[in-house]
């Protein structure tokens, strides 16, 4: 999973990501120090609860500083900071593939998540 | 023997101690000082040898030498930390081992020091934590100078005794150009360790720049007396001037006198060596603690006499020898039997009168008031028996089981099966099993012997300090009622007893957490509650009812999925609440609560690691400091903080722009709830902090992980060329460069660029630009050293400055790496390939 997230944080537009579940439990995190994932993924998780959908595509939210993208699968959920620019919609596309296989990983292996 | 090169001589050090010869090594680096007094790697190595020879003071002794002479020498901290583990000191063993991986952070195997001995110390707090030191290293390592000058400032605010940060700060200063603040660096760690080979280079560079040309060579030659082959020196000036190279980097590898006797030593002797019976000292197993003086006399030392026409190297009889001196009938028994089934072959078993000496009186091996712990090896030797011991005294001198001892330790002949037979085996001895009519059906009293006995330990209650428990319900037996059964037929039929017990074990264990916790009630044992009173700030959370049938079988509800719910502040306050109060997790459902306890558990250190912390001073051993605060605190705040109801109601889908692929899925489309006070995801993420801090600190990590290898930003993709100025017949073997080299050009920060330039260049043969590419991945791109090894390889082959420009870089290479032996060779060969280019130019 950690592989998984590192591959996302090598993108240059890409700060840190946060796998967390809907409810802002953090799953796994890299580039974002522990306490500051706890923040990340209790706003992701506010902001997730507002999309209409279980299943949106990415969404960012402008904040001072850069840009939150979450997206999200069922009770999982990915939370992006990137860099307060335009974001390619094929980097929005990697999100998703992330978060799908985020997802598939602890379907499959909830040990080792 | 003759001279040899002293880097020759370091690596026989380091084959004898790689083969097990650590006596070898030992003596081999001890003759390298009595030549080079000031050697660092051989004190290094003695450190070593001395340390895999469990001569803990010895090691101690050597590697504080090595480091008043290199105080950045990452194994010299290893060995002492080694040292202080073993005396059972974690804190200074953490101190020690944090120090070493905060020179070098990138070394996996430091790191797995400090986290291995992190929780030891701290317990659970107990995490990895990049330290300012260990960020000043990462800087200096991918050439930040500035930033590195900055971290090592700071650091050394706090702990000004760190001798390898001050240096670390005065090479920085250094290559930043700032000559006078490096240089007053450098007198200052001078004063804390005179010998630093590398704060002597520094300062005697920039004494040499200001043409104090004999105030320069003094320092130099201090330097080389430290550091005779110039590996640090090298390292150093790894991409120096060529001014910098003739002065500072020595033209030869000194020689090395072996003269001495070389050392008949068995290679690590499979058996212990026999006890010399001729020796009128005892003998001492252990070198002695406190002797001041590392060097153990000769004849204090454990060695079997070997006769001399047996040769200098002592042989062990090989397996196919043992088997064919065994009798041919069954072989007795024992150790005193197999000395007397060698009499036959002409052995004799040896007798403490055939080496003179006295008897010793059997009370001897009596324990006497003055010998409280006796130290096997030492009374024997001071008075040796004359007359044939009993076998058994034989045994306890030589420290192993007599016949007798192994005749009782043997398993009889049929091992009986089965806990009934091993109950009856007992009952045959004497004992009688238990009568369950007696206890009868009721738990028999307690005797005040066993209240004071149960008393010592605390109780679960206790330890929990649960407050005023609840009287607890008489927990259901676990195996079955015994009262009705007739304690005649129980006696008479073990095997009844067997099939009870084992029916009475539950065949499997609850899962998950809510069945653990329900086990746990059915105990008597409450679970954790946030409610307790050390928990205040969970006190102030609203209270969110519990499920009335919390120990009902069925599953529990179900939580609301998110669209059904309009975000209030309520809602927010309870959304912080599920991050931390684990209760709630009895309300989804049982398989996404192990799911999640189970991700909780195994989100895995590395992925939560804090990124700065106090960096380490060895003044003092480690301090509850270096914990992080508890990150809670803020988030607390953020919740207590009251929030007037009317500026919720004005921050409602204001100003709230929502970007994404798919706008049906934006907050604007969300229809709040009528009435309903809302609070927006912009608001949320500023009360929980989420701003232009948290994104600095992201992009800090960031840079961090990428500096130590773990990722790599991907370049940005290069401009296509322009396909018509291709010439249409270009041959396809020919490497490309242009579109490798554009693309490093248009990315000069792209370590991937540089390194694919440096191997194309290598192929054009533009040697020069090779070497300047591997510098540059050498000193900013560590991740991709091993892209730039075999290229790096390939310039040795050329007979030209390249080649020793290549070794240089390689031995450098190495040496970050640790890898001393294979540094000194290509130090030792980047100046014999320049020697040659010289020659062959004069």
């Amino acid at each position: 999973m950690r592989d998984c997230l590192l591959a996302l944080l090598s993108k240059r537009e890409i700060l840190g990501v946060v796998a967390a579940t809907v409810d802002g439990l953090v799953i796994a995190s890299v580039g974002v120090p522990d306490d500051d994932a706890e923040r990340v993924a209790a706003a992701g998780s506010a902001f997730a609860r507002t999309l209409q959908s279980d299943n949106g595509l990415p969404a960012s939210l402008p904040l001072d500083g850069g840009r939150l993208v979450v997206t999200r699968q069922d009770e999982v959920m990915l939370i992006a900071l990137t860099e307060p620019v335009e974001l390619d919609p094929a980097l929005l596309g990697r999100l998703d593939e992330a978060l799908a296989a985020v997802n598939a990983q602890i379907r499959s292996d909830p040990v080792s998540g | 023997m003759g001279a040899l090169p002293l880097t020759d001589a370091v690596q026989r050090a380091q084959d004898a101690m790689s083969g097990g010869n650590y006596r070898l090594a030992i003596e081999t680096c001890r003759r390298l000082l009595d030549q080079f007094p000031e050697y660092v790697v051989a004190y290094q190595l003695l450190g070593e040898a001395h340390l895999e020879q469990r001569q803990a003071d010895e090691a101690e002794r050597a590697f504080q030498e090595a480091l008043r002479r290199d105080p950045q020498n990452v194994a010299s901290y290893v060995g002492l930390g080694l040292i202080a583990e073993e005396r059972q000191d974690p804190r200074t063993a953490l101190a020690y081992m944090q120090a070493a991986w905060e020179i070098d952070p990138r070394r996996p195997e430091l790191r797995n020091h400090v986290v291995r001995l992190a929780p030891e110390v701290y317990n659970a707090e107990g995490r990895l934590q990049l330290t300012r030191a260990g960020l000043s290293s990462l800087h200096s390592s991918a050439g930040r100078w500035g930033r590195a000058v900055n971290e090592c400032a700071a650091t050394l605010a706090e702990h000004p005794d760190r001798v390898d940060v001050r240096l670390r700060l005065a090479e920085a200063l250094w290559r930043r150009g700032e000559d006078d603040r490096a240089a007053a660096t450098c007198q200052n760690v001078l004063e804390r360790a005179p010998q630093a080979v590398v704060a002597l280079l520094i300062l005697a560079d920039i004494e040499r720049r200001r043409g104090n040309a004999d105030e320069a060579q003094a320092l130099r030659d201090r330097a080389r007396a430290a550091d005779p082959d110039g590996a640090q020196a090298s390292a150093l000036f790894a991409d120096g001037t060529d001014e910098q190279i003739s002065f500072f980097i020595p033209e030869e590898i000194p020689q090395f006198q072996d003269d001495a006797r070389p050392v008949a030593e068995p290679e690590r002797p499979r058996i212990a060596p026999a006890p010399d019976f001729t020796s009128p000292e005892p003998v001492r197993t252990l070198e002695p603690v406190a002797a001041p003086e590392p060097e153990p006399e000769p004849e204090h030392e454990v060695v079997a006499e070997v006769p001399a026409d047996l040769g200098a190297e002592l042989s062990l009889p090989s397996d196919a020898e043992l088997e064919s001196a065994r009798p041919a009938e069954i072989a007795p028994k024992g150790y005193t039997g197999l000395l007397r089934s060698l009499e036959g072959e002409g052995f004799e078993p040896f007798s403490a009168t055939d080496f003179g000496v006295e008897p010793l009186a059997p009370e001897a091996f009596e324990p006497t008031d003055a010998l409280v712990e006796p130290e096997v090896s030492e009374p024997v030797m001071e008075e040796a028996p004359q007359e044939v011991v009993a076998e058994e005294d034989l045994a306890g001198m030589l420290g192993v089981s007599s016949d007798t001892e192994i005749e009782a330790a043997l398993p009889p002949e049929e091992l009986p099966h089965g806990y009934t037979t091993l109950l009856r085996s007992i009952e045959d001895d004497g004992l009688e099993p238990f009568d369950v009519s007696a206890s009868g059906p009721t738990e028999p009293a307690l005797t005040g012997d066993e209240d004071a006995i149960l008393g010592e330990v605390p109780s679960l209650e206790d330890e929990l300090a649960v407050p005023e428990p609840e009287p607890e319900p008489e927990p259901e037996p676990a195996t079955a009622p015994t009262s009705g059964l007739d304690a005649s037929e129980v006696a008479a039929d073990w095997d009844q007893i067997d099939e009870e017990i084992r029916s009475a074990i539950p065949g499997e264990m609850p899962r998950g957490y809510t069945d653990q916790l329900r086990s746990i009630d059915a105990a008597g044992v409450e679970p954790f509650s946030f409610d307790d009173e050390e928990i205040p700030f969970f006190q102030r959370m609203k209270p969110r009812p519990q499920p009335e049938a919390a120990a009902d079988e069925s599953p529990a509800p179900v939580a609301p999925a998110a669209e059904e719910r309009t975000l209030t502040e309520a809602d927010l306050l309870d959304d912080l609440g599920d991050i931390d109060d684990l209760r709630l997790l009895d309300e989804q459902p049982e398989e996404a609560v192990e799911e999640d306890l189970d991700l909780l558990s195994a989100a895995d250190l590395a992925d939560l690691e804090g990124m700065v912390a106090e960096p380490t001073d060895l003044a003092d051993a480690p301090t509850d400091e270096l914990m992080p605060d508890d990150p809670t605190a803020e988030l607390e705040e953020v919740v207590a903080e009251p929030e007037p109801a009317a500026e919720a109601e004005t921050e409602a889908g204001e100003d709230l722009v929502i970007e994404g692929l798919d706008a049906a899925t934006a907050w604007e489309t969300a229809e709040p709830q009528p009435g309903a006070d809302i609070l927006s995801p912009e608001g949320a993420a500023e009360r929980l902090g989420v701003g232009p801090e948290l994104f600095d600190r992201a992009r800090q990590a960031k840079e961090e992980l990428i500096d130590l290898g773990e990722i790599s930003v991907e370049a940005p993709e290069p401009e296509p060329e322009p396909v018509a100025e291709e010439p249409a017949t270009a041959p396809v073997s020919e490497p490309e460069v242009a579109p490798v080299a554009s693309a490093a050009v248009a990315d000069p920060d792209s370590p991937q660029g540089r390194a694919a330039l440096a191997a194309t260049l290598a192929e054009q043969g533009e040697f020069d630009a090779v070497l300047e590419q591997c510098r540059w991945v050498q000193r900013h791109a560590p991740e991709l050293i091993d892209d730039i090894i075999p290229v790096l390889s390939q310039l040795t082959a050329e007979e030209s400055t390249v080649a020793a420009g290549a070794h240089r870089l390689l031995g450098a290479i190495y040496r970050r790496r640790g890898q001393v032996h294979l540094a000194s060779n290509h130090y030792s060969l980047s100046l014999s390939v320049q020697r040659s280019a010289g020659g062959k130019r004069g």
